[in-house]
This record gives structure tokens, C-alpha cells and sequence, in this order.
């Protein structure tokens, strides 16, 4: 199918429009909550955070493909996922941040100091910002063993970051895995679910697009170097 | 300016920030209601015309001269929303206040009205009562999270708008150095 990237990009992007009209407008103000309108936020933080693990995990597995058979393919999709995981963990600190900043209140610096959630998971995507910076230079074959070797680190700091909240110290609820999974209310869960799907969606659309673009790159530099 | 407008900021980021303590002083409302009660004496009430949900909304009353029976002052909503003040004999230049909770109202309404009412026994021992109308608005006020919610809400948007924003300069840039490099 010719435009099936864009359709799927077109029916993420609808289902986002529809997660916020469901969230924003459907649904009135949360119970339980501190700041009721706030964690309307919800909806989009917490799939912009999964989103985020689902890239830096294709940055490891890309990154361990690599290393075993050193294959370009493998490289690229570590590339461009890691490009994408550091755009949807900007989104998921980011909101979380506003979302915290009015559910908890108190200092911002301190609390990304003191609650394991929220500093192994700046960690995480600080650790991507280095993997990205280090590959814009030439690259070599030096260059793309040595920024696998750091995207391998995700191995780490993947599970750090997702089951810190569960054996850390933090106040960042956990979902699940747990009781309150089944517990979730009904609209949430569906709401949730839909924001998932968007941003899965989406995130397929950007991939593509962002690997198409690198392999792009990558032969008109090949044509260069035969033609010098 | 840049520089003066920065540190203003920061200033106002920093500057400690204190919640009130509730006003009873007579200037810090903003209206004044009289009800005349049992022996003509004068009962001056102190309100606000603005009730804001959410926060208590505080009535002074100040009973000028002396009363020889007790008296009850009724202030009433409606909808079982009523307080009564009790005002015991012999208070002379009496003042006391009540409040209603910010809970009261839920939603936006114009020209509430309040009853004062009295009911006592003058000192020839007839009943006697009085009641006057206050009308106020009741103001709901934009919750304080909103500005969250729009602040986080458009992460997503500028995250989203930007990456494409450079996805597309990039593949711009490349098909112009692909069709050179053809030529």
C-alpha cells in the first residue's frame, strides 16, 4: 500500500484528537485528586512514557545487532529510535513536570533530586542526549561501535527507570503490574488505551519517516565518497 | 532590559508567597446593610456582595445600643442554607460575625438573596420581627490547575510540531543535495 505510513500517522494523530476530546471534554474533573484538571494530563503522560521505553529498548536491541554482525539496518533503526525516544521522553518529563509541579507542589529541582522515578528517568533520557550528540560526527565504523556500546546502557537504566517507583523511594504512583490496574476506572482505562494507540501509531509514522531519511543519507554519502 | 526584565522575573518567581489571613476590619467589605430590631435599635451589617466559592464568605454584624431580651438574627439562603446568631440581653455596642462555607454554592449565580431577619421580645414583652434582603453574586473562580493543564498539554504539541518541523527540513535539505549531486 503506497500511503500506508500516512494513514497510520493520519489515525494516530486522530486518536490523540480524540483522547483529548475525551479527556478534556467528556470527562469532568478527576475525584481524589489534588488538581482535578491537571491529571487530565494522564492521558497523554503516561503513553508518551511507555512510548519513550519502547523506543530506547529498539536503541538496545538495534544497538546488541549491531555489535554481533555489525549490521547498518540494525544500526540505523537504533539511530533513529533514539531520536525518538529522546522527543517522547521529552513530553513525558516535561508533563510530567507541570503535572507534578500542581498534584505534589514544592520545589521541582528537589523532588527530580530525591524521587528515584523522576531522577533515574532524567538519567535515562540525559543518557540519550549523549548518544545523540556523540553521533553527530562522521561515522565510522569507531564511531557507530562505541555509540552502540552507550545505547546498550538502556539495559540498565530501562529497568531502573520502570521499577524504580515499585523498590525505590518515590511517590510516583505505579499501575501496572499491580492492584490498581484492575481497579482503574472503566473511562480512564479507555482513555488511556486510546492515547497509547496514538502515540504507537504516531511513533510508527515518525520511525518510518526518520529511517526512510537516514537511509537517504546514508546512500547519497556512499554516491559521494564513489564519485570523489 | 533584557537583563532588568530577567531579574524582575526571577524576582517574582522567588518572592515568598503568603496566603491572607481573613479581613474582619469594617473596610475590608465592601457592602453595608442596617436592620432595625425590637426597641429600634440598629443592627449594622458588613458584607461582601461577591461570595467566591471556595473560600468562606464572612458577615460582621455590630448591634448599636443596648437590648433588654435576647435576640436570634437569621441568615438565610434558602435551601436549608441558614445560620443564626444569637445575641444575648443587656449586649450593648455588641459585635460578633459568622461565616457561610465556600462549599455553600457550587456554581455561578446572580442576585442571590440573603434574608436577615429578627426575632425577639421588645422589653414590653411583644414579639417582634424584621428581616431585610441582601442580594449577592455568587463567583466561581478558574481553578488554579488550569494553567498546568495547558502548559503540560502543550508539550506534546510543540514536541510533535518541532520534530516533524526538523524531519522536514532534513528531508528538504537531502533532496536538494541528492538532485545536485545527480546533475
Amino acid at each position: 500500500m503506497k500511503y500506508f505510513r500516512e494513514l497510520v500517522g493520519g489515525l494516530g494523530f486522530l486518536l490523540i484528537l480524540g483522547t483529548l476530546y475525551f479527556g478534556l471534554l467528556h470527562l469532568g474533573p478527576a475525584k481524589f485528586f489534588t488538581a482535578p484538571n491537571a491529571q487530565k494530563l494522564f492521558y497523554l503522560h503516561v503513553p508518551s512514557g511507555l512510548i519513550t521505553y519502547l523506543a530506547f529498548m529498539m536503541v538496545v536491541g538495534g544497538s546488541s545487532f549491531y555489535l554481533y554482525n555489525k549490521s547498518d539496518y540494525a544500526d540505523n533503526i537504533a539511530k533513529c529510535s533514539a531520536e525518538l525516544g529522546l522527543v517522547f521522553g521529552f513530553m513525558s518529563l516535561a508533563s510530567g513536570t507541570f503535572w507534578m509541579k500542581a498534584e505534589w507542589g514544592g520545589d521541582i529541582v528537589s523532588r527530580f533530586l530525591t524521587d528515584m522515578r523522576l531522577a533515574t528517568t532524567l538519567v535515562m533520557w540525559l543518557l540519550y542526549v549523549a548518544y545523540i550528540v556523540y553521533r553527530r560526527q562522521p561515522e565510522t565504523s569507531n564511531v557507530k561501535k562505541n555509540a552502540a556500546i552507550l545505547g546498550l546502557s538502556g539495559m540498565l537504566m530501562i529497568p531502573l527507570s520502570y521499577l524504580s517507583s515499585r523498590f525505590l523511594r518515590s511517590h510516583h504512583p505505579v499501575i501496572l503490574g499491580t492492584e490498581d490496574q484492575g481497579n482503574l476506572d472503566p473511562t480512564l482505562r479507555l482513555g488511556l488505551y486510546m492515547g497509547l494507540l496514538g502515540f504507537l501509531l504516531l511513533y510508527y509514522f515518525l520511525f518510518k519517516l526518520r529511517f526512510q531519511i537516514e537511509e537517504l543519507e546514508r546512500d547519497y554519502l556512499e554516491k559521494r565518497m564513489e564519485n570523489a | 532590559m533584557k537583563y532588568i526584565l530577567t531579574v524582575f522575573l526571577i524576582f517574582l518567581l522567588i518572592l515568598p508567597v503568603s496566603e491572607g489571613s481573613y479581613c474582619h476590619q469594617e473596610e475590608c467589605f465592601t457592602d453595608k446593610a442596617e436592620l432595625v430590631v425590637l426597641d429600634e435599635q440598629i443592627v449594622h451589617i458588613y458584607y461582601n456582595s461577591l461570595f467566591e466559592i471556595g473560600e468562606n464568605w464572612f458577615i460582621i454584624i455590630w448591634l448599636e445600643g443596648p437590648i433588654e431580651n435576647d435576640l436570634d438574627l437569621v441568615f438565610d439562603f434558602g435551601n436549608d442554607n441558614s445560620k443564626t446568631l444569637v445575641i444575648n440581653k443587656n449586649s450593648s455596642n455588641y459585635t460578633d460575625s459568622l461565616s457561610f462555607s465556600g462549599s455553600t454554592f457550587n456554581s455561578e449565580i446572580f442576585n442571590v438573596e440573603l434574608n436577615v431577619s429578627f426575632n425577639g421580645n421588645n422589653n414590653t414583652g411583644v414579639i417582634k420581627s424584621n428581616s431585610i434582603i441582601l442580594e449577592i453574586d455568587v463567583n466561581k473562580k478558574a481553578a488554579d490547575d488550569m494553567v498546568y493543564l495547558w502548559g503540560g498539554m502543550s508539550i506534546f504539541w510543540f514536541a510533535i510540531g518541532t520534530y516533524v518541523l526538523y524531519l522536514s527540513n532534513k528531508l528538504r535539505d537531502l533532496s536538494k543535495k541528492i538532485k545536485s549531486n545527480n546533475e
